[in-house]
């Protein structure tokens, strides 16, 4: 029987590997047959509650516990949001005033803060959820009416107008994806992936879902472990991680800060890295310190489901050339589109595009949000016989001489930090926000993967850091503050980020 | 300038936040992150004329000023 979702292939892969460990953390190693039992014991206390296709809040640590506790949501026939316990409060505010959720499913040490934002959403606790068996039959029935098309998260990215947007995923989206991951590199029972992406951001996705389709395992490494590379690569030899999928900027402070050149080192066969440019100076670093592993440069947005484009390492590069995104992966399609929206052929060297996608990788849209969405997926100018969606990523690309697809910029003001896609606008509106700040702008200096705000007001820098790191997360905080006696102001009387720019290159 | 005068003044190019007692901890208050570790290396290996060893990078040696200001006498007197 083909297998249509994430707890088919839990189910099967828990009766092939009952004693094998899924999911490790610094304080559990989790074995297959205990993930699918608590997954279902969370499922149990979800659907006592009669809930279906609703969205879980999910308010834990990154954990073995917390995946499970998202399984449990996708056994009951609903789908999860992970809020991460770091986040800033005015963050998660917004996440669930779109999303509305039922519940929120924490732990007792994050009781309290979860009831502090929950508002309406009752508050359910992971160590309550364990006490009771799962009622198996109802679990069973649920599980079995999930179809392929139903939601399996919403993640949110961050939105222009300052309020996030809930990207909508699928099962099949996620299975497509991961299944194509495993075929492609050769995913199995040996694979030990260690995990660098928290949980709400969808670099995470593999690591969450290989174990479960692959009886692969995957260690969850915390944040704090990447301060220091030496330990790192210590924990990760130790651990026996034989494969790592991480940011291009994790990977940069490794080498940056000589964990290559570490005598105790993990064996590594696959390195692979999304989320931004890969530079080429770390990279190398990394190859020569594992010349016979499989480095992949992967290229995708959060609405299509993590990677759409992938690029296997094949020659060498000097520090001065990019490294293509490569071509489509199995069963997803890549359009360029001009500005006129005619195709863009391979034999067209070199002319830029807009990189849309077409797919069941596709999301299904933002949560709540029919305007965004009517915006960014949007029929196929290509067809005008029948419905086919495609997605417009608002990314510029263009082919190079070998066919392979390379990346140019963003169409507009969104930017790559540091591996997250950040609107400026939404910096702005969090700054603009605070007492004492009239008027203010970000400007991103790609060069130096630097954020600049520009402001103008009474407060003071410090002050400005303080309220703004309430407001945002730390990847979205400016690493410059300039304060102004006046915002520049451009012919029609809108600040002049052109000249803003131009400060910030000569600074 | 003694060592932890003038490691303090390259902490706070990093974090202007950082606290002049050398034993906080400057780990578990989050007042320096990954980001900020690669630029405190080489803002400390600038400053102090030394090559700190990857394996010296470790958590135990960079949670307070003090423990900083120790493992740069220890690499100065080294050489």
């Amino acid at each position: 029987m083909a297998l249509t979702t994430v707890t088919d292939y839990l189910e099967l892969t828990a009766a092939k590997f009952p004693a094998k460990v899924a999911f490790a953390d610094a304080t559990r190693e989790m074995t297959f047959s205990e993930l699918r039992t608590e997954a279902r014991r969370v499922a149990s206390v979800l659907l006592g509650l009669g809930l279906h296709h609703q969205p879980v809040a999910v308010f834990l640590d990154k954990s073995a516990v917390c995946i499970a506790a998202f399984l449990g949501a996708l056994y009951s026939g609903n789908f999860y949001t992970p809020l991460d316990t770091a986040m800033p409060e005015s963050r998660i505010q917004k996440i669930l005033t779109t999303l509305q959720p039922a519940v929120v499913v924490t732990d007792e040490a994050h009781e309290d803060a979860a009831k502090a934002f929950a508002g309406e959403a009752k508050v359910l606790t992971y160590e309550a959820m364990m006490r009771p068996a799962a009622d198996e039959a109802a679990v069973d029935a649920a599980a079995q009416q999930v179809i392929d098309t139903d939601i399996c998260y919403v993640l949110f990215t961050s939105g222009s107008t300052g309020t996030p947007k809930g990207v909508i995923i699928s099962q099949r989206s996620v299975l497509d994806y991961v299944c194509w991951f495993a075929d492609t590199f050769c995913i199995d029972a040996q694979n030990v992936f260690g995990n660098q992406a928290p949980l709400y951001f969808d670099l995470s996705i593999q690591d969450v879902y290989l174990p479960i389709i692959t009886g692969s395992m995957t260690q969850l490494l915390p944040q704090e472990l990447f301060s220091f590379p030496a330990k790192l690569m210590k924990i990760l030899l130790e651990k026996r991680v034989n494969a790592i999928m991480w940011s291009p900027s994790a990977l940069c402070v490794v080498a940056n800060m000589k964990g290559l050149r570490v005598k105790e080192r993990p064996d590594l066969c696959l390195v692979a890295f999304c989320g931004e440019i890969m530079p080429v100076k770390q990279l190398n670093l990394w190859r020569d310190a594992y010349p016979q592993a499989r480095f992949i440069n992967l290229y995708g947005p959060t609405e299509a489901c993590d990677a759409c484009t992938y690029y296997v390492i094949d020659r060498k590069y000097s520090i001065t050339e990019t490294l293509p995104i490569g071509k489509p992966c199995k069963n997803t399609d890549i359009l360029l589109l001009s500005d006129s929206d005619k195709k863009i052929t391979p034999d067209e060297i070199g002319r830029i595009g807009e990189l849309c996608i077409r797919g069941t990788s596709l999301a299904c849209g933002y949560y709540a949000d029919a305007k965004k969405t009517q915006a960014a997926f949007v029929q196929n100018p290509l067809n005008t016989a029948y419905h086919e969606i495609i997605y417009r990523t608002g990314d510029l690309v263009h082919y190079n001489e070998r066919g392979e697809l390379m990346y140019d910029g963003r169409k507009d003001f969104q930017i790559k930090h540091m591996g997250y896609r950040i609107e400026l606008g939404e910096i702005e509106t969090a700054a603009g926000s605070l007492a004492g700040v009239d008027a203010n702008a970000c400007v991103y200096d790609a060069e130096r993967d630097r954020i600049h705000i520009f402001y103008v007001g009474k407060t003071d820098e410090e002050t400005l850091k303080h309220g703004l790191a309430q407001l945002v997360p730390h990847y979205m905080m400016p690493g410059a503050i300039h304060h102004l006696a006046a915002m520049p102001l451009n012919l029609n009387g809108k600040i002049d980020r052109t000249a803003l720019k131009e400060q910030v290159k000569e600074a | 300038m003694n060592t932890e005068a003038r490691l303090l003044a390259v902490l706070r190019k990093v974090n202007k936040d950082i606290p002049d007692d050398p034993d906080t901890d400057l780990l578990s208050a989050h007042l320096i992150d990954s980001f900020d570790m690669v630029r405190l290396v080489s803002d400390i290996e600038e400053e102090f004329d030394i090559e700190l060893d990857p394996e010296d990078i470790v958590p135990e040696h960079f949670r307070s000023v003090k423990a900083m200001a120790d493992l740069i006498v220890a690499y100065s007197k080294g050489r």
